[in-house]
């Protein structure tokens, strides 16, 4: 599904150089629901903005579904984006001006939907994560469970073959977080391919695989046996 | 695209002030070239009209007064000159009559007596556009004789006569220390109104007595259908000059209301044109504050711009996003600039007593004008916007 060999992300400001990233090798697995754990800064998103296709790797390769991203024009690297990843960020990042059900389509917009499909499966899409009767309402109308919900039924929307979030319940309250790592567990019972940055081990106890990163490197990467539920 | 132009849509509905103001650049700009080339329009219209009522398809050949007199005594045109030319060229032109008027006051209780009686032969005055309302025509006997009778216009009678019939009164029309008794005959309007002076028409044969002479200072030619004025005109001159042993010599000159018209009509246009150059650069400035509310717009929807690429959006999704929006203010501008140009170029056509000339091309130029002042100033915003990256969109503030 995603292969990373020797993938190393540097920030150069001037003078000032981190190298965000150092030589990752990681292969992610269909079926997988992977946490990615590590404290402030070790470089969780920056490795999620690489996966997503939203930032790119300074050097080493990236793979997904086959795919060599590295060699992608930015038009082709918008379809990745559109079509194989659905990325959910910690701040939810909806279109305030745009109702939940606006804010489902828009991806689909992109890929050129008719707008029977897109309203059908942004519905479907709604109805799966539990909003099926919030298609009305705005972001400011919702609470911060309910928005992320929305940005997870964004996400499904186009049938991504991975979905990465990163930091999805650092917003949140503990009851929306709960209801949202539920959800999670959901979709990866279902099958879907979901890798999560955390900096909580409570919430990887609800992956099936976690990675620790430190200043950049992997140190740490582990199957929890106990299951799901903690 | 239907979904891109609901965004532009509802970008500039959310913000109704900003757009209004920005807009208000483009209707003043428009506006003005409209109002201006519309009053433009009008004006060459009317005095087109004034023009062609003046003389329709016809043109002149007179002497040139600036002859020494001893040449000038040898380039007069001849009743037998007349003569030769009617045969010479009688299937090019429908009537060549020569011109010969006597002028002087009226007598009698009138504000502004001058006068002016243009010689008159058979053909006059169908070729002045002058139909009879009371009376009659010159008759061919009255003008071999030369007889003093004279068919006047409307307004002369109206005036000299207080309302009572003209028909076989006598009017006395005084030329320096002589006064000449002319008897009416008939009364003619004429669809042209604005000539200043009183106007009346008498036997050729008759003005040439008074004026005490036996050549004609200039000939008026119609042509027939299809003859151009340049042709025949430079032909007449021609045949004139070999008439008179003058060849080359600049005895005879030309003037064609034609071509005066073609001169006020290109001194019209380029007045016109240097007008609305002026007004253009309101339109410019109008095109800079759309640039300029363009780049507030993008700047301010940059995180919105990240979200949108994070998702898929490529970027001429983005690019077209705005240019949309931008075309938008300009069109709407434009079209609300139109509509307000031709209300004030009615208003000022009206005032200033001038045809109102609606012209559909000033609308479409408007609005294709616009849409290009949309195009040309939202390329740069919307490039701006459509070629951020991702991340770099999305960590913004
Ligand atoms: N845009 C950037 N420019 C420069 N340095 C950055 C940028 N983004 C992140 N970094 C640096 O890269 C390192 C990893 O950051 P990040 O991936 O955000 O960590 P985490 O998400 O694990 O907290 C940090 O040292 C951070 O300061
Ligand atoms: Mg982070």
């Amino acid at each position: 599904m995603i292969q990373l060999e020797k993938l190393t992300k540097v920030y150069e400001q001037g003078e000032i150089r981190v190298e965000a990233l150092k030589e990752i090798d990681l292969h992610v697995k269909e079926g997988d629901f992977m946490a990615i754990m590590g404290p402030s800064g070790s470089g969780k998103s920056t490795l999620m903005n690489v996966l997503g296709c939203l930032d790119q790797a300074t050097e080493g390769a990236y793979r997904i579904d086959g795919t060599h991203v590295e060699e992608l024009t930015e038009n082709e690297l918008a379809d990745v984006r559109n079509q194989k990843i659905g990325f959910i960020f910690q701040s939810f990042n909806l279109l305030p001006k745009l109702n939940a059900q606006q804010n489902v389509e828009l991806p689909m917009i992109y890929s050129g939907k008719s707008a029977r499909e897109r309203s059908q499966r942004a519905e479907k899409a709604l109805a799966q994560v539990g909003l099926g009767d919030r298609g009305k309402h705005r972001p400011a109308e919702m609470s911060g469970g309910q928005c992320q919900r929305v940005a997870i039924a964004r996400a499904l929307a186009t049938d991504p073959a991975i979905l990465l979030a990163d930091e999805p319940t650092g917003n949140l309250d503990s009851k929306s977080t709960e209801e949202i790592l539920r959800l999670f567990e959901e979709l990866h019972e279902e099958g879907r391919t979901i890798v999560m940055v955390t900096h909580e081990s409570d919430v990887a106890k609800h992956c099936s695989r976690v990675i620790v990163i430190k200043d950049g490197e992997i140190v740490d990467d582990y199957r929890n046996k106990e299951g799901k539920r903690i | 695209m239907k979904e891109l132009f609901q965004i532009a849509l509802s970008a500039i509905w959310s913000n109704k002030m900003r757009s209004l103001l920005t807009m208000l650049g483009i209707i003043i700009g428009i506006s003005s070239v409209v109002t201006i080339v519309s009053i433009g329009d009008g004006t060459k219209a009317s005095m087109n009209d004034q023009l062609s009522n003046l003389s329709g398809n016809n043109f002149q050949v007179y002497m040139n007064y600036r002859l020494d007199s001893e040449v000038f005594e040898k380039a007069m045109i001849t009743t037998e000159d007349i003569a030769a030319l009617q045969t010479k060229f009688q299937d090019e032109t429908i009537e060549i009559s020569p011109e010969s008027s006597v002028s002087g006051e009226l007598v009698g209780n009138l504000e502004q007596p001058g006068a002016t009686f243009s010689g008159a032969s058979s053909g006059t005055l169908k070729m002045a556009k002058a139909t009879i309302v009371e009376g009659r025509d010159l008759l061919d006997e009255e003008r071999a004789n030369k007889k003093n009778v004279v068919v006047v216009g409307e307004r002369l009678a109206k005036d000299l006569f207080s309302g009572k019939s003209a028909i076989g009164q006598t009017l006395f029309l005084q030329m320096d220390d002589t006064s000449t008794g002319f008897q009416v005959v008939g009364v003619y309007t004429q669809k042209d109104k604005r000539t200043d002076s009183y106007g009346g028409f008498i036997p050729i044969e008759t003005a040439q007595k008074i004026l005490n002479q036996t050549y004609y200072g200039s000939l008026t030619i119609y042509p027939a259908e299809g003859q151009s004025i340049d042709v025949l005109s430079t032909r007449i001159v021609k045949f004139l000059e070999s008439r008179h042993d003058a060849e080359g010599q600049d005895f005879y000159k030309v003037f064609s209301p034609e071509a005066a018209m073609a001169t006020v009509n290109d001194i019209l246009g380029k007045v016109t044109l240097l007008i609305a150059a002026i007004a253009g650069i309101a339109l410019l400035v109008g095109g800079i504050g759309v640039m300029n509310i363009m780049l507030v717009s993008v700047t301010e929807r940059i995180r919105e711009i990240g979200i949108r690429k994070a998702i898929g959006a490529k970027r001429h999704h983005i690019m077209i996003q705005f240019l949309i929006e931008s075309v938008l203010l300009t069109l709407t501008g434009g079209i609300i600039g139109a509509a307000l140009g031709m209300g004030l170029a009615a208003i000022a056509c009206s005032l200033m007593k001038v045809p109102r000339v609606v012209s559909m091309d000033a609308i479409l130029y408007a609005s294709a004008f616009s849409i290009a002042i949309g195009l040309f100033f939202g390329i740069y915003p919307a490039n701006q916007a459509a070629k951020l990256s991702p991340i770099e969109a999305l960590r913004h503030e």
